[in-house]
């Protein structure tokens, strides 16, 4: 069902309807129909089909502060990881330092607050 | 904290290399009733377990105070997202939630040390007694052994009932099913065959594991206590899950025992499993099954309802001398609805099994304890496992009593019966008082042995049946104290010699003359 969905949305946007209309009406159509539900699922759905979905993830790196984004540490993660473009940076304090990285379902974690979690529970354990 | 401890720390924090490496990972877009999907995670293996990144965004003092990682199992692997169940708190898991493989199959550790323990179905201790010292993991889903790593099931485990170690023995490595309605002693049994284990000498008393498969938390309290009442805990390991919890831990619990029952068997131990009840196991798995999404069938089971329980009991087996000897004998329990053993669930559980005790409502309601039902009770490879003592006093009971049955009916009708009829009622009534037994009050073969024999041998002949019970009281009490050399022959000899039989016989005579009174009808 979903996937019918999916492609009577791609149809319309397809037929040159303004994207804002397409989707309102589709949200009616799934509130008249009692499909209200699927909504998120058919919007993750659409997303993965026109290639925007979670397998093309953006790169995004995770640091503490914004100059660890130009550490050597981050340069080896990408490399690492085969990125080649410029990362989504998100500052996250919590991290303590180092920083992660995510591309296309795999990550790479060589932040400080992972590495004394894992030391506290070998020590602990 | 302590100062070693600091120093350690310190030096460990000073000599930290960060060894990070590419992880795959997913996210969670939904989540409900312990199921969550996943994206991503798309090389993820079935039976995996993926951990929750609770701690994201916390600070590290939080993530530190939070120790208990939350883990999941993949069930379900789609198209393009892992449906898992939560093996935890599932109202921590939110959507958007990152998710880690771990790349290991969920397994249970396991040693020497979790006997006399009680533990859930990932094997993590809830009795207040602390860690337990494990040597390894084992995990829970495993491929049973194949037929040349078998053995034939040649010894047998004695449960210390009369009526089952008589007439439906059952071997080391066998797997009998224990159905009836609710109330009619099922677990009872299974408590009296853990407890009567005690009897057997210390190097070949098996292992045994109780599991609680969505039994009240009471239920599994009071067992606890009276294992531990009889000594039997020093060699037992209950699983609990309780009626209150999540759907995948008493879909897990019984392959939990399975698996820890495994580690001892090949160590060349033998185990004794009680799976107590696979009917709440399969009500948890259906459960499980429709929330993960699965196409329900027969009363909205699941199609692979019948390999569940077939994979789960194909595990017990008794293994080759080349593998070291070791055996798991499984004690399954199914519940039925009015008797009614046609059911979907037990018709599965009783192709499954090598044979079945089947207990009766009525039989139980009349006082006849255990409520065996003879007739369509069996054991199909326990035979060949019966020491030769109870074979050679055995063979008699059940022509007996399958006689007073038929007899049982006509009288009923019928008025005015000859003598040798007559006879046979009489008879029939001494066998059932014989049989019965109370709870928690196993009897080791070797005392069965001589109360059967005196039965055929004419230790009842004038009695009346009422008596018959304070007559095997006395009886045993009168060998122990007088003959007890007769005891430790059976039990050292396994079998009953002319000699024996002679003293036997003897000792009855001087029995009966010595106790007139018991035998004024």
């Amino acid at each position: 069902m979903i996937k019918d969905y999916v492609q009577a949305l791609k149809a319309a946007l397809a037929s040159g309807q303004k994207p804002e209309t397409v989707f309102a009406n589709l949200s009616r159509v799934l509130a008249r129909r009692g499909h209200s539900q699927l909504l998120g699922r058919i919007l993750r759905t659409l997303e993965r089909e026109l290639g925007h979905g979670a397998t093309h993830l953006e790169p995004t790196l995770v640091v503490a502060r914004d100059k660890d984004a130009k550490s050597p540490l981050v340069a080896s993660l990408m490399k690492e990881l085969g990125v080649e473009t410029t990362p989504l940076v998100v500052v996250d304090d919590s991290v303590i330092g180092g920083a992660k990285l995510r591309v296309n379902h795999t990550e790479i974690d060589a932040t400080y607050k992972t590495a004394l979690i894992n030391l506290y529970q070998a020590i602990t354990k | 904290m302590s100062t070693p401890i600091i120093e350690r720390i310190k030096k460990e924090i000073a000599g930290l290399e960060i060894k990070a490496v590419p992880t795959s990972v997913g996210t969670v877009v939904s989540v409900g009733d312990g199921i969550a999907e996943i994206d991503g995670l798309a090389s993820a293996q079935m039976m995996e377990m993926v951990v929750f990144a609770t701690a994201e965004g916390a600070t590290l003092e939080a993530a530190l105070a939070n120790e208990t990682a939350l883990y999941g199992l993949v069930l379900n692997l789609e198209e393009d997202s892992v449906k898992v169940v939560i093996l935890g708190d599932s109202g921590l898991v939110r959507e958007g939630m990152t998710v880690y493989r771990t790349e290991k199959l969920l397994s249970v550790p396991v040693g020497e040390g979790i006997v006399g323990r009680v533990v859930d179905a990932l094997g993590a201790p809830i009795d207040g007694k602390g860690a337990i010292k494990t040597d390894r993991d084992m995990p829970i889903e495993r491929v049973a052994y194949g037929v040349m790593d078998r053995s034939s099931v040649n010894e047998p485990i004695h449960t210390g009932i009369k009526a089952i170690d008589s007439m439906i023995p059952i071997g080391r490595g066998q797997r009998e099913l224990i159905i009836g309605d609710r109330g009619t002693g099922k677990t009872t049994i299974a408590i009296d065959t853990i407890i009567n284990q005690k009897y057997e000498p210390k190097e070949k008393r098996p292992i045994c594991i109780y599991v609680a498969i969505g039994q009240k938390r009471s239920k599994t309290a009071t067992i606890m206590a009276e294992l531990e009442k009889a000594g039997a805990m020093e060699y037992t390991t209950i699983v609990a899950t309780s009626a209150s919890e999540a759907s995948p831990m008493l879909f897990l619990a019984p392959f939990t025992g399975a698996a820890i029952g495994e580690y001892f068997m090949e160590q060349g131990r033998d185990v004794l499993v009680v799976f107590d009840d696979l009917s709440k196991h399969a009500v948890a798995y259906r459960q499980m099954s429709l929330l993960l999404r699965r196409p329900p069938g027969r009363e909205a089971y699941p199609g692979d309802i019948f390999y569940l329980h077939s994979r789960l009991l194909e595990r017990s087996a008794k293994l080759s001398k080349e593998l070291g000897g070791g055996s798991i004998t499984a004690l399954p329990i199914i519940e039925t609805q009015e008797g009614d053993v046609s059911a979907y669930i037990p018709t599965n559980v009783i192709s499954i099994t090598d044979g079945q005790i089947f207990l009766e409502g009525d039989l139980f309601n009349k006082g006849i304890r255990p409520a065996l039902n003879v007739g369509i009770s069996v054991s199909r490879v326990g035979s060949s496992a019966q020491t030769k003592a109870m074979k050679a006093v055995a063979g008699k009971i059940r022509l007996e009593l399958a006689q007073f049955r038929e007899l049982e009916a006509f009288m009923q009708f019928a008025s005015d019966l000859d003598e040798d009829t007559k006879q046979r009622i009489d008879s029939g009534r001494k066998y059932v008082e014989l049989l019965k037994q109370t709870q928690s009050n196993p009897m080791p073969f070797y005392k069965q042995v001589v109360s059967i024999y005196g039965a055929n041998t004419g230790l009842l002949d004038g009695a009346a049946a009422t008596a018959v019970q304070a007559i095997e009281r006395e009886f045993h009490d009168f060998i122990e104290r007088d003959r007890k050399d007769i005891l430790e022959t059976i039990e050292s000899e396994r079998a009953l010699s002319d000699e024996t039989k002679a003293k036997l016989d003897t000792a009855i005579v001087d029995f009966k003359g010595a106790n007139a009174s018991l035998y004024t009808a």
